[in-house]
């Protein structure tokens, strides 16, 4: 992490870009301007609002930016694998087409305590609480940086942002003219090819539109012994236009549509015992899912400045995704709007506030394994709003921010999520930050009213046959969370820089599972005698969980051309259950689906402006169980990965990528019982990449 | 349906590639990130500033700009590598850390990243013939030669004349109208 990256301001999600107002500048060439006489050049307008840019060693919180560079230089090819470069951050690969992602624990496919937001548009799937990554995608050169924030952000973003925000931000049309063409194959990622082109529409307005393709290869099915049958191909096309009026304003609109057509191996089925076309054993496994997830989204956003020390901004967007896999169909229509005004005519005050109102409508098409009550129409609403002020003392060496959230939401009322944070700049180069606070992870449609299978067990003359269900419940509440965080930032010289957090987070009303009810079932291993099961299994927050853990972050500039940069991560969660639980289920995943030691160490090297080597080695811990469901231990390992780059000339790059070079396989992660187990292989790819 | 049109695309990616280096032969290449208009007008300041100064006779092969920290002018300095400044090609240069300045510079330009290490950074160059250039506040008090100050909409000059005359530039009196000129020694602030 560079400590010269000029933030977004963490205060800011919205209002996130600096906007100029100088439009002959902005489409002009720079020869334009080198025969204007000095003069002139001085009279130019560059822009109304003199925002002060909010620097990274200056904020106060666990901050991370994964820059363009980062990403072109890892050799990444999708937004959940380019999360691997952040301390904090657990990325697994669950299949193919499936990443576990989560950040300070408590990792699953549907690790719900991670919020995601795309140019300002949520990708958190509030009815199954999670993000489904394989279909958040955009072309990655196009992407400006990826901040990625540890720990709780609720005060501005609201709930879900307990663990983490990820803000995933594009660049501005007017810093995408022109074209771009990137095509390569390779034995994982089998094809991809994407093209953007970008131009200037009109005066002070400037537009892009880019379409890609991607194909990858199966995983290994470790049960199944072969490949897994989870290859994917992935389509996608969208536009992004930015604008500013001659009143200072600006504008963005931009949009997204895609398509990707998936495959899986669903290793259990159940089928209704009480449906006379199913058989004995009421069960169907490893079986074949092809399916499709699509979606669409639009966003326009105006930011109005109205004096010099005031700024508002109006967001607007429209997100619909649809996705049809055998067990479970989910049809998601997102509407939102979001106002935000920033003002700094108090002297010594930063304030901003802000109001938003969501509309979510979900529609499920409900299987016997999976379903969720009263499923043709779901509708949900969420009303927020924020205010938060960073106050400067002694000029400026030591700012106190001071904030909070309001947000209604339809299940669980109202929830407050308040901040306090202070930053300490000790002398030049020495930063000291800490905060306390508090987020809720407000319950998701499945853990109200979801309707799981866990089992059946057929029934045999006088004993009947029993279903065992994990259901969704009207009671279950909000998981409450109560951070304590410490930071240490130093640039010791010029060439290093050193960011240490330290964290405690206290979880209570965390999920548990209770067994509201026993069924007798045969016991198959002795018949004709019976035993007693579970026959029902309800969401609730009979569990108190602490998690503790340090990230640190070693910058180093080598040589002028040598980059080391070195992330170690560790976390440590224990958890006691009520005396009034009976949860003997997710005991083991609470701690165990979080490596508790993490280490990455990338090297970027320049051999001449033209060829240049890139090597990222990192380890993870092992995990002593990921699912619920089945056995899921999974042994730490060590990933390799080489990319050499040889740019013949400024616009145009060849190179070769290899991932996980260092064994032919490995498993990362195991989900539910949906989903065969898979291995993550090695992995070569080619690329070539032409701006224009 | 979308399968065919997957396989269409899989088949086309070469064709693609092919079309798109045919069809923009020789148009002027771009590369690296396009800087801000804010950046892209201090890249032409830097290069109309170098008419009003004159540096000591040296036996230079090339005119050199150096930028340290940041790469905060992205392409927009590469326009420049076109034009000469007193009969000289322009060279530019992008350093990570100050150390790593090997070769004379006759311009340095000093970005914002490099703050806190700019006492350290000036005293190197102090008393050479190299014109330190910044947006850094208070640049010019604490010794540099020539500070960009923003106002409200336009950039402006501070000046520092004393250290302009330590490293032997001279700088010539239109330049000195148009900017608030100081007489600051090197760490007064």
């Amino acid at each position: 992490m560079k400590s010269v990256h000029a933030l977004s301001p963490l205060a800011l999600p919205l209002l996130c870009s600096l906007s100029f107002n100088a439009l002959s500048i902005e489409e002009e060439p720079l020869d334009a301007f080198l025969d204007l006489n000095l003069e002139d050049l001085l009279s130019m307008e560059i822009t109304s609002v003199s925002k002060k840019k909010q620097r990274l060693s200056e904020a106060a919180a666990a901050i991370f930016v994964i820059t363009n560079e980062d990403i072109r230089r890892s050799g990444v090819t999708s937004i959940a694998d380019a999360l691997r470069l952040a301390p904090g951050i657990q990325v697994a690969k669950m299949d193919s087409n499936k990443w576990a992602v989560s950040s300070r624990g408590f990792n699953a496919q549907f690790a719900n305590k991670l919020l995601v937001l795309m140019d300002g548009r949520s990708v958190y799937t509030p009815s199954y609480s999670g993000v489904y990554w394989e279909d958040q995608d955009t072309i990655l050169e196009d992407i400006e940086r990826i901040e990625v924030i540890r720990g709780p952000g609720a005060t501005l973003w609201g709930a879900n942002a307990v663990n983490g925000v990820i803000n995933i931000i594009t660049k501005s049309a007017s810093k995408t003219k022109g074209g771009l063409f990137v095509a390569g194959s390779g034995d994982e990622v089998d094809n991809f090819a994407h093209y953007r082109h970008g131009f200037n529409l009109a005066e002070g307005v400037d537009g892009r539109a880019y379409f890609k393709f991607k194909q990858l290869d199966s995983s290994y099915a470790t049960d199944l012994e072969q490949q897994a049958g989870d290859e994917w191909q992935s389509l996608r096309a969208g536009f992004r236009i930015d604008g500013n009026t001659e009143s200072d304003q600006s504008w963005t609109v931009q949009g997204d549509t895609y398509q990707n057509d998936l495959n899986q191996i669903i290793r259990s089925k159940w089928l209704d015992p009480f449906d006379s076309d199913n058989s004995l054993p009421f069960q169907l496994e490893n079986l074949n899912d092809k399916f499709e997830s699509n979606g669409h989204n639009l966003l326009a956003r105006w930011e109005n400045p109205l004096s010099e020390q005031s700024l508002t901004s109006l967001q607007f967007y429209y997100d619909h995704t649809e996705r049809q896999e055998d067990i479970l169909g989910q049809e998601i229509t997102t509407f939102d709007i979001d106002f935000q005004h920033r003002y700094q005519g108090f002297e010594g005050h930063d304030l901003v506030w802000g109001l938003g109102y969501r509309h979510i409508e979900d529609k499920f098409d409900n299987t016997f394994g999976v379903g969720i009550d009263n499923p043709d129409h779901l509708t949900s609403e969420l009303t927020s709003a924020f205010i938060q002020d960073e106050i400067s003392l002694k000029q400026d060496a030591l700012r106190l921010t001071l904030g909070s959230k309001f947000e209604h939401n339809d299940y669980t009322g109202t929830e407050i999520q308040p901040s306090a944070r202070l930053l300490w700049k000790a002398k030049p180069g020495h930063t000291l930050w800490s905060s306390i606070s508090r987020a809720v992870r407000t319950p998701s449609a499945v853990e109200r009213r979801g309707n799981i299978v866990g089992f059946v067990i057929p029934g045999l003359g006088p004993v009947p046959t029993l279903v065992s269900t994990v259901e969704g419940s009207e009671d279950y509440d909000s998981e409450k969370m109560t951070a304590f965080e410490l930071g240490y930032r130093i640039t010791p010289s010029e060439k290093t820089s050193i960011d240490l957090s330290v964290f405690q987070n206290d979880y209570d009303n965390f999920l548990s599972f209770e067994t509201t009810s026993f069924g007798a079932g045969l016991d198959f291993s002795n018949i004709p005698n019976t035993t007693l099961y579970p026959s029902k299994v309800e969401f609730d927050n009979k569990r108190e969980v602490t998690a503790r853990g340090l990230e640190l972050v070693f910058d180093w500039y080598v040589e002028e051309d040598w980059r080391l940069q070195t992330t170690y991560s560790y976390i440590d969660i224990t958890d006691t259950i009520d005396s009034d639980s009976n949860d003997d289920i997710s005991a083991e995943v609470v701690p165990g689906s979080t490596p508790e030691n993490h280490l990455s160490i990338r090297s970027a090297y320049d051999f001449s402006q033209k060829l240049s080597l890139d090597v990222w080695v990192y380890y993870v811990d092992e995990l002593s169980a990921s699912a619920y469901s089945v056995d899921s231990k999974i042994n730490d390992y060590s990933s390799v990965n080489l990319r050499i780059g040889w740019r013949p000339d400024d616009n145009m790059e060849f190179s070769v990528t290899g991932h996980n070079l260092n064994e032919d396989r490995h498993a990362e992660f195991v989900g539910e019982n949906f989903i065969t187990r898979t291995e993550v292989e090695r992995s070569i790819y080619a690329q070539f990449r032409l701006d224009f | 349906m979308f399968s065919g049109l997957f396989r269409l695309i899989r088949y086309s990616g070469l064709f693609m590639l092919f079309i798109t280096v045919l069809a923009f032969p020789g148009r002027t290449l771009l590369a690296g990130s396009e800087a801000t208009p804010e950046y892209k007008l201090k890249a032409a300041l830097l290069y109309k500033l170098t008419r009003f100064i004159e540096w000591p006779q040296s036996d230079n092969k090339r005119f050199s700009i150096c930028v340290l920290g940041e790469d905060v002018f992205g392409k927009a300095l590469d326009s420049l590598r076109t034009r000469k400044v007193k009969g000289l090609p322009i060279e530019v240069t992008n350093y990570r850390y100050s150390d790593a300045i090997t070769k004379s510079c006759q311009i340095l330009f000093i970005t914002e990243s490099k703050q806190i290490f700019l006492k350290n950074i000036l005293n190197r160059f102090h008393n050479k013939a190299t014109l330190t250039i910044s947006d850094i506040e208070d640049f010019a008090e604490q010794g540099g030669m020539i500070e960009f100050t923003r106002g409200m909409k336009k950039i402006g000059f501070t000046i520092n004349l004393k250290q302009a005359k330590q490293g032997q530039l001279s700088i010539a009196a239109p330049l000195l109208q148009l900017a608030t000129v100081i007489d600051a020694p090197q760490g007064a602030k």
